[in-house]
């Protein structure tokens, strides 16, 4: 079975599936397109995730090392949110700023089916709270002038047929 | 589940503690956007209500713009100290309700800039304001205008002035408004569909100018939703360029202003007028001036001399028709199919009929029929419609309301399997009936049974058990109890997903909170 090697930013080297690490974009690009050989032995730098976070993301690619390709979400309509399977869900219990932590190297690694997972987790954190209860939930400073709020209201248009 | 030892992936050193990396205690923007595409406008809101860096991800996210509508409060002065507060200027829909607008230019035309679609729901506006504010809004492609416009030529002194209108907006397609007249035909050079907004009957006649504006827009109008009048039908036949393609009437005119528009409109494929009363032989004429008529959706009536509308022989001069409406003035009127035909009818709804003699054989002969409707009917039996049912091909889709049946005595031989969506409404429908046609009707996927005194509990026994396909099952103001429940979660087949249970008093709260742990539950159907 083929490997590489993965080399964080806080210098840790990890030995990956070839087949796991392609669960990443970024990793994919670098072996099939830039012609990057792993045969070297040389460990690919991965310089904005660190150990920990790594270790993280390679339990999740292998748990989802088969899945099949999603289908393409209608664009149009906001998602839904209550359909992330038990597995993800324990995996995404951590504290936020793992979950943050996750987010932001998915996003480097270029995974969308993690990076889509976990901003369902988080789009779960914002649901049904006020604004004042998502600044707590995030920390958030508000920044408003003072006395400012919104007098008007966003709605979704597809609530309504309004057509024709 | 797996314990993280059994990944394959093994550090050769020991991690340093993340403690020391830098680390951000936010994520970027593109990030942000990618969670607050899985909102809805309303958690939206808040978050643009959180502070002033995730308004601005919200606000510059075209995806997120293109999906919500600004709604501006109810009940604003809007004058030159007014100042939208947070306003989401991304935004492509607009919507302003029961305002008074006396001037917008200093907001406005930020937020005009990009919308695609404004909607003023009964404001009160000057027209020049309103010429100004829709200058600003070259990308509009749909317009909705209820507006009142006070003091034309009063003291304020303002005027119907072609020179407000030396703009266009070319994208605009699509206008619903409460006046129409030369002015405001002018700036839609591309408009295809126009709908009046003034269904109270006795205001048309103060519409304004509806024939100037029809003769600006020819060139491209394809659509009217309208009260016809005579002035108004003059005023077409003159104009060479006018080809509509659909035209909804929306008044009770005469029936002969009909059967006059279509001696000029011959490129009509689809017609409703239900508030004007036609008979057969206006029909007849109607049928032969468009040869392609595709939807008609009429009221029709006996002539003095007829007992009955009797054959609807119109049919025979509409062999394109596609979609079929037929209301009856006089209540129960019978009709009867005699040999006709119409082999592309998709659709078809009968209202208000009495006895449908030889729909059977009718129905056989539309072999491209997926849906038929009926409403306040009365029939001598159940065979009338399912008999027919069985004839024709290719139904899909059965939906009864208000139908009345004289002799109880039913009949179903064959299965109907390919039938999928069936709605029963108030409907006389002994038990052993709907028992019977659950049996036959093994390929129902959506079924939505209400205010019918039969479906109890067994009914709905009968359908976890008897259609392996369901997959959605509304009941409505039914004698079901909690047993339903129990039953639906029991028995519901693996395709069940979408389950309502409304006002049926007899199933309690709890039942309906064990309904949504186990399907989606439907609300408001």
């Amino acid at each position: 079975m083929s490997t590489i090697k993965l080399e964080t930013s806080d210098g840790v080297k990890f030995t990956v599936k070839t087949q796991v690490a392609k669960c990443s974009g970024t990793i994919r690009t670098m072996l099939e397109d830039i012609g990057i050989n792993p045969q070297d032995g040389e460990a690919i730098p991965l310089s904005n995730v660190h150990s920990t976070i790594l270790q993280k993301i390679l339990v999740w690619a292998e748990h989802h090392v088969d899945d099949p390709e999603p289908p393409r979400e209608d664009a149009d309509a906001a998602k839904r949110t209550d359909d992330i399977c038990s597995w993800d869900e324990d995996f995404l219990k951590v504290d936020q700023r793992t979950l943050f932590d996750v987010m932001l190297a998915a996003n480097y690694l270029d995974m969308k089916q993690l990076i889509a997972v976990c901003c369902k987790t988080v789009a779960n954190m914002i649901k049904g709270k006020t604004a004042d209860q998502i600044r707590r939930t995030f920390n958030i400073e508000n920044d408003f002038p003072p006395g400012e709020e919104d007098k008007i209201r966003l709605r979704n248009q597809f609530c309504e047929e309004r057509s024709r | 589940m797996d314990s993280p030892c059994a990944v394959s992936a093994q550090p050769e050193s020991v991690p340093t503690e993340p403690t020391q990396w830098d680390h951000q205690a936010s994520l970027p923007p593109e990030v942000w956007e990618l969670i607050f595409l899985n909102l809805d406008a309303a958690a939206l809101a808040q978050v643009r209500l959180t502070c002033v860096r995730w308004r601005d991800i919200v606000d510059l996210s075209s995806g997120l713009a293109e999906r919500f509508e600004l709604t501006f409060p109810k009940n604003i002065w809007m004058d030159g100290r007014y100042e939208p507060e947070n306003l989401f200027l991304a935004a492509r829909n607009a919507q302003l309700e029961d305002c008074t607008i006396v001037t917008v230019d200093h907001w406005w035309p930020a937020l005009a800039r990009r919308l695609v679609r404004l909607e003023l729901v009964n404001c009160t506006l000057q027209f020049p304001v309103l010429m100004g504010m829709l200058r600003e809004a070259p990308n509009l492609r749909q317009l909705h205008l209820d507006v009142s416009m006070p003091g034309e030529g009063g003291d304020l002194g303002w005027s119907f002035d072609d020179t407000l209108t030396d703009f266009v907006l070319p994208r605009l397609g699509q206008l619903k408004a409460s006046f129409a007249n030369r002015q405001l035909g002018r700036i839609c050079p591309n408009l295809k569909l126009f709908g009046q907004l003034e269904p109270d009957n006795a205001l048309f006649d103060d519409f304004g100018d509806m024939d100037q504006f029809v003769a600006e827009t020819q060139g491209s109008l394809l659509g009217l939703v309208f009260a016809l009048t005579p002035k108004l039908v003059e005023a077409m036949r003159r104009m060479d360029r006018l080809r509509l393609h659909r035209v909804q009437i929306q008044n009770q005119c005469e029936p002969w202003l009909v059967v006059q528009l279509t001696q000029f409109q011959r490129d009509l494929v689809e017609i409703e007028a239900t508030e004007a009363v036609l008979t057969r032989e206006d029909l007849c004429q109607i049928g032969r001036n468009v040869p392609n008529l595709m939807s008609l959706s009429v009221t029709v009536r006996p002539t003095e001399e007829e007992e009955d509308v009797g054959t609807p022989s119109y049919l025979h001069f509409m062999p394109s028709l596609e979609i079929l409406t037929v209301h009856h003035a006089e209540r129960l009127t019978r009709i009867d199919f005699g040999r006709l035909a119409n082999p592309r009818l998709r659709h078809l709804s009968l209202n208000d009929t009495r006895d449908c003699v030889r729909l059977k054989e009718y129905l056989g002969r539309c072999g491209a029929l997926l849906r038929l409707d009926m409403h306040a009917c009365r029939l001598a039996s159940w065979a009338e419609v399912f008999g027919a049912v069985q004839q024709a091909p290719a139904l899909l889709f059965l939906h009864l309301s208000c139908i009345r049946v004289e002799s109880g005595l039913d009949c179903l031989t064959e299965r109907v399997g390919r039938l999928q969506y069936l709605t029963l409404r108030a409907c006389d429908v002994s038990k052993g009936m709907l028992l019977h046609l659950i049996a036959v009707c093994p390929g129902l996927r959506q079924v939505q049974l209400g205010l019918m005194v039969t479906v109890d509990d067994a009914v709905v026994l009968a359908l976890c058990l008897g259609l392996p396909r369901l997959a959605l099952l509304i009941v409505f103001r039914c004698p079901v109890t909690d047993e339903s429940v129990g039953s639906l979660v029991r028995f519901g087949g693996d395709a069940l997903q979408h389950v309502a249970i409304v006002d049926c008093e007899r199933v309690t709260a709890g039942a309906i909170a064990k309904l949504g742990e186990r399907f989606r539950v439907l609300y408001g159907a």
